[in-house]
């Protein structure tokens, strides 16, 4: 049953349950780049949302869902949801029509455009809807707008995996094996990345491994849970993600665990590595990243006797300063023991959003154009202007990353159309970029809950929520598949690509956007793809429904895509050679001070998604999390004399925040611990440091100093 | 063919996916009945989740003084019958294994079922159904007790009294990945 | 279902019966005889009701003598009895009397559809119970004192008159066909909801469920057309009628201790339940010393356990599983299994597992 390649899957052999009355959507979840597969009971006369029903039948989940999973569909009815547009009067948001509405948008563009040139007019766009979506924002920002300045959240997110597979592998593709693959590993090192929490659904293919005897390690400051079930945690010190792996390298090179066959004829620069990590022994490693010695000598061991093995890694190891060069350094432990290319061997990044993946291939990137081309490649302008049907002149150049994108505001953009993100909680120095938002001229903001961001914008236009609508997404592993959605619109929302190719027609560029439906999108997006490296082209929706999701590339009608890449060992590059690079320990941008001693760390909890926007208005998950805390080690806060709950005050340069405090063991003593997913005064990224990793332009969330004071509480003492 | 809850919590992750997807079966009236307990809170993020044991001598039943706990043909200890419950909490207490709640409110206990209206049905209950990490699965009751794959707990003694249960609970392995420790440390509670 | 004997003792059981049947037959008796003024006025009518009636008391009285012999149950109504007896008490079992008897207040608060045909079912029944059992049994009959004029005696006692065609009358005439629409009213939107929430109906078998409700129906429709057959239909089919009543009747009254209507008699119980939660003293979960419960019931749920050879005892120490709040059962167990120590903070133990799945003090202290 089903196609042969989900055979290895952890699909269940039971039919979903359907009731008297009610219809089963069969889609995905919108929350993180696994795309489980989840039925919606919807009531069959008035199309309400009823509820949520396993789907045993999908591969890669089987019907599990984490609780973000479980409790999605609660989105569709809840009373918060935007029902009509709304427009700033004196200052505040009041409803208006979509007429007054568009007329606004459209008036407002062609002003500030006119005013102060295409590229004054912004798009910042979002990595959680559909590749048909991604795909009309990167087009609709060219020869909509004709502006050069689109970038999207995903730079937060998956730019410095994107960058670093580019330069080791030459291709960016989440994962080079399907996720099945886990299971078939002898070892499995995950660096970075809270799998547990975050990617809840790759545990069953992380047991699958254990119970075949596959060995665990762990690179993280914190003893996730995750962590508590591995053969070996190397809690390093955050930022020290280069010199761990330079200190496994040494290991294996040293004990000659390392491939030589498959160095000497399927990759570059082994040499070079060889002789930089010479210095990186057990003991120097050690005393970077407060590893134990033996932990660092047990872990390459296994890593290196290990016959198949993969690599995976998230934010821990990306949102770095140097975070393209952890990436590079992970992959090169896979590449130089041989681990590439078989089953059970290869290098992966656990992607966040929703479509993490498929939104950074179609050109929403200021540096792309769909199909995961180079803007700045003659050849490739050539060809998608060929697509579209303009002239190669009319398509802009790469515009400004994300971050470098808000900090414009204001000064060379002047209006801004905000779609599917929440910068104002996601940023780093969330303060100014408020600042930033209300400094436009204009902001026009898609959303369908009234988002932080959203409460500043000057249009608020009421979109659906992801089961209302047609499309693709690609998960983790690359796997293009379909979501589907309720046949309604309720109140006043619109679907958001038809309200970009409504805008469109009003500014005149209509002929480029009469697209019927989001297959209608899809059919030209496979064309566009086409001879790119994520090419859609042989993609339907019909051959998606059939195999339950096609891996790309998939060039051809007759291909069934690709789940397991370089299995010819033949590397993305001219040669075929994988790129082994080699990385000294530079260590996070902002290093710890007398002023600033502790390290501040920021990730995510398994209740909350991103910004928070969506999951914290789900009651069931509020109440599991409703607050964000410190994490702080009992030494630490004996040493500020702080109790479990007390809140406590934690600054950086930047700013400052109290929060109560969550006395655990978990975590280093060196740091502390705060959940990102809370705006206003709640915002840990009031305190997180903007420096930019070079490349990859992400900010540096994983890694800042700040200072602890315990907060003396006046009514406190009046009573004691 | 009878099936059963295995619950193997060194796997669990503490995420109430199962709390939350025992809200979604149509006989639960949206109360969930599962519960996740953290198990060392401040030194370990160890969790485990437990639904009703689904004894075969359940002491909730033989507790209740309305006898309002019924157990079905196929062994499972159902929930209160609406009508006979009074309320009075002694099945909370006697329960070995702490499952029944009583709603203050409503005056009705309310506990696991097993998804009545799924198993009965042939498909596992939300709880196996959702819970991303395979902590929770629905087995055949027979291979779990017989041939388990590792050590498991189904038969327990509390001073002499016999208490088998149909749920089997799957320990934990403290040798090579050291579950329940942290660096350094000895096992903690 | 779970309805097996419950006393080591068998006889027991059929001893309390046996003198408790008694007791209820004598009483019945002297009831009868009293309020038939010697078996005066004796109405042959109800010949077969009454036989009915006291078979279904017969039957009752078994069933709540071998309810009332568990253990849990006894205690419970033991203790009931005791507080009773103060002031507090009373007042406690009055008010609950009123908000869950009287005004059913906890079902409101399930679903108010579910409280709506309840209350229709219920106190239809109630008042039918009443005014047929007081005429069968013949506790009230009505004489012709004066050509117009009827008097109501209640056990052999005049109680008040009233006019043949006043409205009161012919309100207590028609009794029990106004508390027979309120049984079809609350029958029906039990049958309403049965058939749309059938998918929430997780409880017992269908026959289980529906069966009384098409009971009370017939019950309630028969009785109603004997009215229209005597008013409108000049007693056209009546026989039949009566008949056909007559057995729905003695069915019910049968059926009535064994089935979904059994609840009645039990609900009385849940009146104490309320002064039984308040007015005993706290008690510390030996673990994390939270209160959790009063000490009475602990006590009493662990002799009932104990009386059922299901105690669960901590060994090696006083304390039982029901000494923990739920919680603290829930982990201890989970902390026993992996290895781990498991301290009870607040009764100052530590206690491992006992290698057959329960917990034991840890041997050599802590
Ligand atoms: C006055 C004392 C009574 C109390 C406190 C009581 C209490 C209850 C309760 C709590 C329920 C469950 C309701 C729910 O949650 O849906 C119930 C159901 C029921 N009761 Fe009573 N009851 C009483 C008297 C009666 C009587 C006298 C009858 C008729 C003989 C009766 C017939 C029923 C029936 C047929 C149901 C089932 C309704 C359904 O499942 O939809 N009850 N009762
Ligand atoms: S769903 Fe599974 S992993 Fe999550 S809390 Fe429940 S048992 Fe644990
Ligand atoms: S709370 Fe309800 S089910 Fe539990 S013992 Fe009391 S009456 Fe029985
Ligand atoms: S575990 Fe508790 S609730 Fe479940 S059957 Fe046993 S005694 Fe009853």
């Amino acid at each position: 049953m089903g196609h042969a390649q989900n055979k290895d899957y952890s699909q269940r052999d039971y039919d979903a349950i359907l009731r008297d009355g009610e219809e089963l959507i069969s889609t995905h979840c919108c929350f993180c780049g696994m795309q489980c597969g989840m039925n919606i009971r919807v009531n069959k006369e008035d199309k309400s949302v009823l509820g949520v029903e396993p789907r045993y039948d999908f591969p890669m989940n089987g019907g599990r869902l984490c609780p973000k999973g479980v409790s999605a569909y609660r989105q569709a009815e809840h009373v918060e949801r935007l029902k009509h547009p709304l427009i700033r009067k004196n200052g505040k948001l009041e409803q208006a029509t979509w007429d007054e509405a568009m007329d606004l948008i459209v008036s407002k563009i062609q002003e500030i455009q006119g005013k102060y040139g295409k590229d004054a007019f912004g798009i910042y766009s979002g990595s959680s809807m559909t590749n048909e979506k991604c795909y009309l924002m990167g087009k609709f920002a060219r020869i909509g707008l004709g502006t050069k300045n689109i970038d999207y959240n995903g730079r937060y997110c998956m730019s410095s995996a994107s960058v670093g597979f580019n330069q080791s592998i030459g291709i960016d593709r989440g994962s080079t094996n399907p996720w099945s693959d886990i299971k078939f590993a002898d070892v499995l090192l995950i660096a970075g990345s809270n799998t547990a929490e975050c990617h809840p659904l790759s545990m069953p293919y992380i047991w699958g491994a254990r119970d075949r005897g596959a060995k665990l390690i762990v690179v993280d400051p914190r003893q996730t849970k995750t962590a508590l079930v591995a053969d070996v945690h190397l809690d390093i010190r955050p930022g020290t993600d280069v010199a761990i792996a330079n200190g496994l390298l040494h290991v294996m090179i040293e004990e000659d665990l390392v491939d030589h066959d498959f160095i000497h004829n399927r990759t570059t620069g082994y040499e070079e590595l060889k002789e930089l990590v010479k210095k990186y022994t057990p003991a120097h490693v050690s005393e970077i990243t407060g590893v134990a010695v033996d932990k660092i000598i047990t872990a390459a061991r296994l890593f290196g006797q290990a016959k198949t093995g993969m690599t995976m890694f998230a934010r821990g190891v990306e949102q770095h300063a140097t975070g393209t060069d952890s990436v590079s350094n992970y992959v090169n432990l896979c590449l130089v023991t041989g681990k590439m290319g078989k089953k059970g061997s290869g290098v992966a990044t656990f992607t966040g959003q929703g479509n993490g993946q498929g939104g950074r291939e179609h050109g929403q990137k200021t540096d792309q154009l769909p199909g995961f081309r180079k803007i700045t490649d003659p050849k490739a302008r050539e060809y998608i202007a060929g697509v579209w049907g303009v002239d190669e002149s009319e398509i802009p150049g790469p515009g400004l990353s994300a971050f470098e994108m808000l900090q414009a505001l204001g000064k060379e953009i002047k209006g801004l159309l905000l779609i599917c993100s929440n910068p104002i909680v996601s940023s780093p120095t969330v303060g100014d970029v408020g600042e930033y938002l209300k400094s436009l001229d204009f902001f026009v903001c898609m959303d369908f809950f009234l988002s932080e961001s959203a409460e500043l914008a000057d249009v608020v236009l009421p979109s659906t929520v992801w089961i209302e609508d047609n499309g693709t997404m690609t998960n983790v592993e690359g796997r293009v598949l379909r979501v589907k959605g309720i046949d309604r619109t309720p109140g006043e929302t619109k679907r958001d690509w038809k309200v970009i190719c409504e805008i469109a027609e009003r500014l005149g560029r209509g002929q480029y956007f009469q697209f019927n439906s989001p297959e209608d999108i899809f059919n030209e997006l496979r064309v566009a793809s086409k001879g790119g490296t994520a090419d859609y082209y042989g993609i339907t929706y019909e051959k998606l429904d059939k195999m339950q999701g096609v891996f790309w590339p998939c060039p051809t009608e007759e291909s069934e895509g690709l789940p397991r890449l370089f299995e010819d060992l033949k590397f993305n590059f001219p040669d075929g050679k994988a790129r082994i690079l080699a990385f000294e320990h530079k260590g996070p941008n902002e290093k710890t001070s007398k002023e600033y001693p502790i390290i501040l760390s920021t990730g995510r909890v398994v209740f909350h998604y991103l910004s928070g926007n969506q999951t914290r208005r789900i009651e069931a998950l509020r109440n599991l999390c409703p607050d964000p805390y410190v994490e702080i080690h009992p030494n630490l806060a004996k040493k500020y004399n702080i109790e479990h709950g007390e809140p406590i005050k934690i600054s950086s340069p930047r700013g400052s925040i109290e929060l109560p405090a969550r006395v655990t063991k978990i975590t280093r003593e060196d740091m502390v611990f705060v959940p990102y997913h809370w705006g206003k005064s709640l915002a840990i990224n009031h305190l997180t440091n903007p420096a930019l990793e070079p490349k990859s332009k992400i900010p540096e969330f994983k890694v800042c100093a700040v200072k602890l004071e315990k907060i003396v509480s006046h009514a406190g003492e009046k009573h004691g | 063919m009878a099936k059963v809850l295995y619950i193997d919590y060194e796997r669990c992750i503490g995420c109430r996916a199962c709390v939350i997807g025992c809200e979604e079966c149509s006989g639960h009236d949206h109360l969930s009945r599962m519960f996740v307990d953290e198990l060392n809170p401040g030194e370990t993020v160890a969790a485990s989740p437990t639904p009703c044991m689904h004894c075969v001598t359940p002491a909730c039943a033989e507790s209740c003084p309305v006898q309002a706990i019924a157990i079905a043909d196929d062994g499972t200890v159902l929930s209160a019958s609406l009508e006979k419950c009074i309320g009075c909490k002694n099945c909370t207490y006697a329960c070995p294994f702490g499952i029944p709640r009583v709603d203050d409110v409503k005056k009705v206990m309310y506990k696991c079922d097993m998804c009545y209206d799924r198993t009965s049905k042939g498909r596992p209950p939300m709880c196996a159904s959702v819970c991303p990490t395979d902590t929770i699965r629905f087995v055949d009751e027979h291979e779990i007790k017989a041939e388990p794959p590792k050590e498991v707990q189904f038969k327990w003694d509390f001073g002499g009294t016999v208490i088998e249960t149909r749920t089997v609970i799957g320990m934990p392995d403290t040798e090579t990945n050291r579950y329940g420790f942290r660096e350094g440390d000895g096992v903690q509670s | 279902m779970n309805f097996y004997p419950y006393e080591e003792d068998s006889l027991l059981f059929s001893k309390k019966s046996a003198r408790n049947v008694f007791i209820v037959l004598v009483i019945l008796f002297f009831s009868v005889y009293i309020g038939s003024e010697q078996f005066g006025y004796f109405d042959m009518a109800l010949y077969g009701y009454l036989w009915a009636t006291v078979l279904c008391f017969v039957l009752l009285t078994i069933r709540i003598t071998s309810w009332t012999l568990r253990p849990p149950t006894r205690r419970l109504w033991k203790q009931g009895f005791k507080m009773m007896f103060s002031a507090k008490g009373l007042t406690f079992v009055f008010k609950t009397l009123y908000t869950n008897i009287g005004e059913q207040r906890f079902i409101r608060n399930r679903s108010v559809y579910r409280w709506a045909q309840h209350m229709f079912i219920s106190w239809g029944v109630i008042f039918s119970f009443a005014i047929t059992f007081s005429l069968v049994l013949n506790w009230l009959h009505f004489e012709l004192v004066e050509p117009k004029t009827y008097a109501a005696v209640v056990f052999g006692i005049p109680m008040f008159r009233m006019g043949v065609d006043s409205p009161l009358a012919i309100a207590i005439y028609h009794g029990l066909n106004w508390t027979g629409i309120a049984v079809i009213i609350g029958c029906g939107m039990a049958l309403y909801r049965r058939v749309t929430d059938e998918k929430k109906i997780v409880e017992q078998s269908k026959e289980y469920d529906f069966f009384p409700l098409f009971l009370l129906i017939a019950i309630s429709i028969t009785g109603s057309l004997l009215t229209v057959s005597a008013l409108w239909m000049e007693g056209a089919f009546y026989l039949g009628i009566a008949l056909a009543h007559q057995i729905t009747v003695i069915v019910f009254l049968l059926y009535f201790p064994f089935s979904k209507f059994w609840h009645l008699p039990l609900r009385f119980l849940a009146v104490i339940v309320p002064m039984y939660h308040a007015m005993g003293e706290q008690k510390e979960c030996a673990r994390c010393g939270i209160e959790y419960a009063t000490a009475t019931q602990i006590k009493d749920v662990q002799l009932a356990l104990e009386k059922r050879h299901l105690s669960v005892p901590i060994d090696h120490t006083t304390l039982h599983f029901s000494d923990l709040c739920s919680e603290c059962r829930r982990v201890s167990h989970r902390l026993g299994a992996y290895g781990a120590k498991v301290h009870f903070r607040k009764a100052n133990l530590v206690l491992e597992s006992n290698q057959k799945n329960g917990l034991q003090l840890k041997k050599g202290g802590d």
